[in-house]
């Protein structure tokens, strides 16, 4: 009897040991895709109608600048840099910077090359705060600005799609 | 009694059965807590875990705190400064030679409500009052507080939120003066701070952002339309 109630508690500590892994390796996995911040234009507000005309107005070159220096920004937040952990080599950078900007050029009036995952996919697991999506949107508030677009191109044009609450709610949580 | 009669064949099995039983019931408690602590809802019971704060298998970890700090100091880099900054304040600490002992002591010193994160790195208090921060800013909604693997203070980040335009714009500029008598002057200044600057309705952020070899400081005011203003606090070291 001793030796079936041992194999019974060996059975019983090794399931309770596989239930804490696996519960524990989803968790890791999910969290580990850190650094996806791209996201669906079918998914943002539509904005006032100068959002799209942002792309003509300012130019290729001008979205790269602003999407670059969002990546930094937010990698070097004490609060948020977590999120872009995931991305540990240049070419991992590079890759997620491109892929941001294509969805950014696509939502303001771009060519719409995006290829990536939508909204809900790419932040899945992820567990992103409405705290730090507010901080985040203050990252590119604040990185408009730097680069030099205008107060009212910033609150007219460029905020709609980033504060619309669809938006916010695809990323937020998931 | 050692030689008694042996137990009956019913009643071993029926103690067999107990046994049994009270095994499986543990198991499906086990399975069902370690299954709920694991879910987003269950992950704080993590934290009550003596001297864990986290999974205990460790599997939840995205990155090792060792690593998590790596990343932090590198992403860092493009934000580096030339001069070494006079002292690295964070509110009443100084990064780098602070520890989370000192932090703890604080938490327990003004009862704050403060929790840390999954891995440790982190702690994070919520609705810190005016005196515990210094100063007249008034009360923070959030303080958080970051550590290295050493348990060094390496990062603070402090978020008010619901201000007005002039308290935020005050609040900045103060901030500002205290960082550039206590660390050195600011590298820039970004968008403008004046109240008008950020009334309700615009979009739009004022900031003052201190650059050091050692020491990084970024004190912002963002209003963000129906998101409300936010005046932000982030203090951080840079190991050079």
């Amino acid at each position: 009897m001793n030796h079936v109630l041992s194999n019974i508690l060996r059975l019983a500590a090794a399931g309770t040991l596989l239930t804490a892994m696996l519960a524990c390796s989803s968790s890791s996995s999910s969290t580990g895709s850190g650094g996806t911040t791209s996201s669906s234009s079918a998914s943002t507000g539509s904005g006032g109608s100068c959002t799209t005309q942002m792309y003509a107005k300012y130019g290729p070159a001008a979205f790269t600048t602003v999407t670059d220096d969002l990546v930094k920004t937010a990698a070097a937040d004490p609060q948020i840099g977590h999120y872009f952990a995931a991305l540990t080599t240049t070419a991992e950078v590079t890759a997620f910077e491109a892929s941001l900007d294509q969805f950014i050029v696509g939502v303001y009036g771009g060519p719409n090359d995006y290829t990536g995952p939508d909204m809900a996919t790419a932040h899945k697991g992820l567990h992103i705060t409405s705290a730090d999506y507010t901080y985040f949107v203050g990252l590119i508030v604040k990185d408009l600005e730097s680069n030099g677009v205008s107060d009212s191109d910033v609150t007219d044009c460029f905020a709609p799609p980033i504060t619309a609450a669809a938006f916010e709610a695809s990323i937020v949580g998931m | 009694m050692a030689g008694g009669r042996p137990p009956a064949p019913g009643r071993a099995a029926r103690s067999l059965k107990r046994a049994a039983m009270a095994v499986g019931g543990f198991c499906v408690a086990s399975f069902a807590l370690i299954g709920f602590a694991h879910t987003r809802a269950g992950r704080p019971l993590l934290r009550y875990i003596p001297g864990m704060g986290a999974c205990p298998m460790g599997f939840d970890h995205a990155l090792s705190p060792a690593a998590r700090e790596q990343q932090r100091a590198r992403a860092l880099l493009p934000f580096r400064g030339a001069e070494r900054a006079a002292s690295r304040p964070a509110l009443g600490f100084a990064l780098g030679r602070s520890t989370r002992s000192d932090v703890a002591a604080w938490q327990a010193q003004f009862q704050l409500a403060c929790h840390p994160d999954l891995d440790g790195t982190e702690t994070t208090c919520a609705g810190v009052p005016q005196a515990a921060l210094g100063g007249d800013g008034g009360r923070a909604d959030e303080a958080s507080f970051f550590f290295d693997p050493q348990d060094r203070l390496v990062a603070v980040n402090v978020a008010r939120r619901g201000l007005l335009p002039a308290q935020a714009t005050q609040l900045v500029k103060t901030r500002a003066r205290e960082l550039s008598e206590k660390a050195g002057p600011s590298s820039r200044t970004v968008g403008t701070l004046d109240p008008e600057f950020l009334a309700p309705g615009r979009i739009a952020e004022a900031a003052v952002e201190f650059r050091f070899s050692d020491y990084h400081a970024d004190v912002s005011a963002t209003q963000m339309g129906q998101l409300g203003l936010m005046e932000r606090e982030q203090y951080q070291l840079i190991d050079d």
